[in-house]
């Protein structure tokens, strides 16, 4: 292909949902004075990073024909798992990877009930969601908790050569998930899971690991996100990560990809999620009250989803 | 030993009751019993609803709201603007029925999953609740409306009543009617359907309004057992709903499963909430019984059903129609 | 299948009309009045905080201020609120007053509030740290402590109680809940049934009142953290015809419930005023920008109401 035709090629596969994102953008620029600034753009990428976070986990499951409804209760989960260790003053370090043993646990958990006991996705990532939810209310003692760690600040609050720390985080974690998606046999078998779970078992490969991979997986990128939410909101509530996988969700699908597997790209995911954040913030302002988003946040979800539909036949 | 495996589900329950008894002797009191199948009632009227949309393999995540927004127009219809009981009842069943029609045609005509499309309409339809209600509450509804949901008819109480009425209503559908095969038939395949003459499209949404209907009448139900209504009611019954569908072994790919499943399905997480009050555990370990629960008995009910590949409790009705 | 080009386009067109019928179809964002400030409050989910939005409108419309009023989506959430705030800087508010549904969780947005000059008030619940310009309210546990003494004295000192507690992890019902024990410690012929949650709301308190009934077929005091519960629990033991053995005590006084206690249904409820705080808050940001000392607490007295002063109250 010459240059000019590979370079269309690559036009078309821009999911709609970038543009749906730089629409909202000019929208929301003309129609509101204080949208176009530095400083609004920064709370943007702080707002929106946990959603960022967790849609990219989402997609990655939803690619296999799955779908992980513990996200949000992992999330609770980890904030309260590194709470505890940040408060008994474990360090920075060592909370942070206790953390995400939770999301690991959690995870597997949940990949053995899909894989070996053969439960369907969203009944196994239900029954953990009461579950972690449940874990995380008892461990925290039904109260917020608290520390003193200033590095642990950072994660959410600092800058790294002028940009601000999660836009690094973030980055970090969509090369990893780029990676693992497209550079990996793992990946491959994410992708064919989705597209043809049978045709995959007969070639030999071993799904029930493979399942189980992908769920820890999930599992690690919420215990991310739920690291994030507490270093942002500087302590862990046990309940903190409530909603957020029905955000991944519509996040992931308003980025293009769908429940059955096999197509989409985190590409889309990450415009997905800054969507939503974007009509968040835009909506409040330009002075609208809570009532209002909701339904705008409803409308605007039904128009986004419907031209993705439209073009992906 | 082999007989008994097409009641498993009914089994499981009866299990658990006699587990229950054992651990605390209030439970089998009578007035427990009601209570029991009193507040299981909404949760199965909503169930129902959810049942026929999961059959057709798709999902209902609106219920809860629609539910809210038609309570609190009836709320304002009755008290605010003074209109009659009758009126006020069909007007929160119309509310029903047009969102359950924007979602049903949404799914159906413009083939948006139906998990996106009643999210969205979760969103708008909480979001109007609010903005009608401006926050209030409105509370105080007159001995007349009250019955619905306090009254009693021969003995029995009118939120089990309605319940019963709607189950009985939709088993019938679901096994003597030719609506009720289309459902199966379109949640089986519906290509398939489509080739042997049924109107998919018109069975998804008449499912969807269906659906917005009943999440009306439990909003009815519920003002009138609270005494109250308010635009944040609801935010958990989508997920419990659909819960009650699953533990009553209607999967979520759809083409099989019943009505009568999804009753033992929410009388089983009844009484797990009951017994938790009556044993007196923590507060903060609900969620968690609930969930390792949850998963326990679908799990038992999977393999029970892999191991001896036999029928539901109440069996299916897959005859396509016209085949 | 439209070319993506006319799409695109008529979306745009689409999306133009839209937004501009918003500007035209609701407030725009701040109108001029002397000083721009939000006022952000726990959750949207209980009469409590209609009624602490309304005071603070009322002092913004005696003052000249433009007032916005925000509440969280997902009920106490601190994250929302510190989106709130941050936008609110952005838009360079004069004052914001924030009522934190986390006391730490909400420093952050105060240490960038204070950054950016903009005076922060906090009405009814304390934040933990950052600079505050002053606190509105009552003492949560204060006022717990004073209405279950008051329910325990008419019990005479014995009885069989049961206790209803608020949304796990929320500061609030944590520190009734603290007032509550504090005032049945005192007690010692208080048997306590049960402690359990019924989640802020009346129907959960009226499940869990139905369930309990049937454990218990002796209680004498249901003492509940807020009035929604307490509300649900009269209807709960009202349908049993146990309401006339068992006394109820709520907190927050609401419409409802104080129309329930003239009715003799429910015993007492405790009225942290939270318009009084709405109003008071909104009045010390005012003093503040105008250069005025401002006390760093500002107490305001929460009375208990019963039968005996509820007429005053209802309105």
């Amino acid at each position: 292909m010459g240059f000019k035709e590979s370079f269309l090629a690559k036009i078309r596969l821009v999911p709609n949902a970038a543009y749906m994102f730089l629409m909202t953008l000019l929208i929301f620029a003309i129609f509101s004075p204080s949208f176009l600034s530095l400083m609004n753009f920064s709370n943007i990428i702080l707002q929106s990073s946990m959603i960022i976070i967790v849609a990219l986990g989402m997609t990655t499951v939803m690619l296999s024909n799955g779908i992980d409804l513990s996200v949000g209760s992992v999330m609770s989960l980890t904030g309260v798992v590194t709470g505890h260790l940040l408060a008994s003053g474990s360090g920075f370090v060592l909370s942070i990877l206790g953390g995400i043993g939770a999301g690991v646990f959690c995870g597997a958990f949940n990949g053995l009930m899909i894989a070996k006991v053969g439960l369907a996705p969203f009944i196994a990532t239900f029954g953990m969601m009461g579950i972690a939810d449940g874990l995380s209310l008892f461990a925290a003692g039904g109260e917020t908790l608290y520390w003193e760690e200033p590095m642990f600040d950072v994660i959410a609050n600092g800058h790294f050569l002028a940009v601000p720390a999660p836009v690094w985080i973030i980055s970090v974690i969509f090369f990893i998930v780029y990676l693992i998606l497209y550079k990996t046999p793992f990946g491959i078998n994410i992708f064919a899971l989705g597209g043809n779970e049978e045709g995959l078992r007969l070639a030999g490969v071993r799904i029930v690991r493979n399942k189980i991979g992908i769920y820890i997986l999930s599992g690690i990128i919420a215990s991310f996100a739920g690291i994030m939410l507490a270093s942002r909101i500087a302590s862990a509530h046990p309940t903190g990560g409530f909603g957020y996988e029905f955000e991944a969700i519509a996040a992931s699908v308003i980025g293009g990809t769908t429940f059955f597997g096999g197509r989409g790209g985190i590409v889309g995911s990450v415009f997905g999620a800054l969507i939503i954040t974007l009509i968040r913030n835009g909506l409040s302002l330009l002075g609208y009250t809570t009532p209002w988003q909701y339904c705008l946040i409803g409308i605007i979800l039904t128009v986004c989803v419907t031209i993705n539909t439209f073009y992906s036949r | 030993m082999k007989f008994l495996i097409p009641y498993s589900r009914f089994l499981i329950l009866l299990v658990l009751c006699a587990l229950i008894s054992f651990l605390s002797p209030h439970f089998l009191q009578t007035s427990n019993l009601i209570n029991i199948l009193r507040q299981a009632a909404i949760l199965n009227i909503l169930g129902v609803g959810m049942t026929i949309v999961i059959i057709t393999g798709g999902i209902d995540l609106s219920n809860g709201a629609v539910l809210a927004l038609s309570s609190c127009t009836a709320a304002i219809l009755l008290k605010d603007v003074g209109l009659p009981m009758p009126v006020a009842i069909i007007a929160a069943l119309l509310i029903g029925s047009c969102c359950g029609l924007i979602n049903g045609a949404m799914v159906s005509k413009v083939a948006i999953p139906p998990f996106v499309i009643t999210y969205a309409m979760m969103f708008f339809t909480r979001g109007l609740a609010f903005l009608l209600l401006q926050g209030k509450i409105i509370y105080g509804f007159t001995p007349e409306f009250r019955f619905i949901g306090t009254g009693y008819i021969w003995g029995v109480p009118m939120p089990i009543i309605m319940s019963a009425v709607v189950t009985f209503i939709f088993i019938f559908i679901q096994k003597y009617t030719p609506f009720g095969s289309e459902i199966y038939a379109v949640g089986a395949d519906e290509e398939a359907s489509m080739l042997s003459g049924i109107r998919t499209k018109s069975v998804v949404i008449r499912v969807y309004i269906l659906s917005g209907i009943l999440s009306a009448l439990a909003g009815i139900v519920y003002m009138a057992r609270l005494n109250a209504s308010e635009p944040v009611i609801g935010e958990a019954f989508p997920l419990d709903a659909i819960a009650a569908v699953l533990i009553g072994g209607t999967p979520l790919s759809g083409g099989e499963g019943g009505v009568g499943g999804t009753v033992i399905g929410a009388l089983v997480i009844t009484i797990i909430i009951n017994a938790m009050n009556l044993l007196g555990i923590s507060s903060l370990l609900q969620t968690f019984v609930l969930g390792a629960l949850i998963i326990i008995m679908i799990s038992v009910q999977s393999h029970s059903r892999r191991l001896f590949s036999l029928p539901q409790i109440f069996p299916v009705n897959r005859k396509a129609a016209g085949s | 299948m439209i070319p993506r080009y006319k799409m695109v386009t008529v979306l745009v067109a689409v999306f133009m009309i839209v937004g501009l019928s918003f500007s035209f179809a609701t407030d725009p964002a701040f109108a001029a009045g002397k000083y721009k400030m939000i006022f952000i409050v726990k959750s949207l989910d209980n009469p409590f905080w209609d009624r602490m939005r309304s005071g603070a409108e009322k002092a913004a419309k005696d003052l000249d201020i433009d007032l916005k009023t925000l509440a969280p989506i997902k009920p106490y959430n601190v994250e929302e609120q510190l989106r709130f705030m941050e936008d609110g800087i952005t838009q360079k508010v004069d004052a914001i007053c924030v009522v934190p549904a986390d006391s730490k969780g909400i420093v952050p947005g105060i240490k960038k509030a204070n950054k950016a000059g903009i005076p922060v008030v906090t009405p009814n619940s304390r934040a933990y740290g950052g600079k505050v310009a002053t606190w509105t309210g009552a003492q949560n546990r204060d006022v717990g402590y004073d209405i279950a003494s008051y329910a325990l004295k008419v019990l005479g000192g014995k009885g069989n109680v049961i206790i209803l507690e608020g949304t796990p992890g929320n500061q609030t019902a944590i520190d009734r809940k603290k007032g509550f024990d504090d005032a049945i410690a005192e007690h010692p012929g208080i048997k306590v049934l049960a402690s359990q949650t019924a989640k802020y709301s009346r129907v959960e308190g009226m499940r869990v009142m139905e369930n309990l009934a049937q454990r218990f077929p002796k209680i004498d005091l249901v003492i509940a953290t807020n009035d929604e519960m307490a509300l649900g629990a009269v209807e709960a033991l009202d349908a049993a015809g146990r309401l006339k053995e068992t006394k109820i005590t709520g907190f927050d006084a609401n419409n409802d419930a104080l129309k329930s206690i003239s009715e003799g249904k429910m015993l007492a409820t405790g009225d942290q005023r939270p318009d009084a705080q709405g109003y008071w808050g909104v009045v010390a940001a005012y003093c503040y920008l105008e250069g005025m000392p401002v006390p760093k607490d500002l107490f305001l007295p929460a009375p208990v109401i019963d039968a005996s002063n509820v007429k005053q109250h209802l309105k």
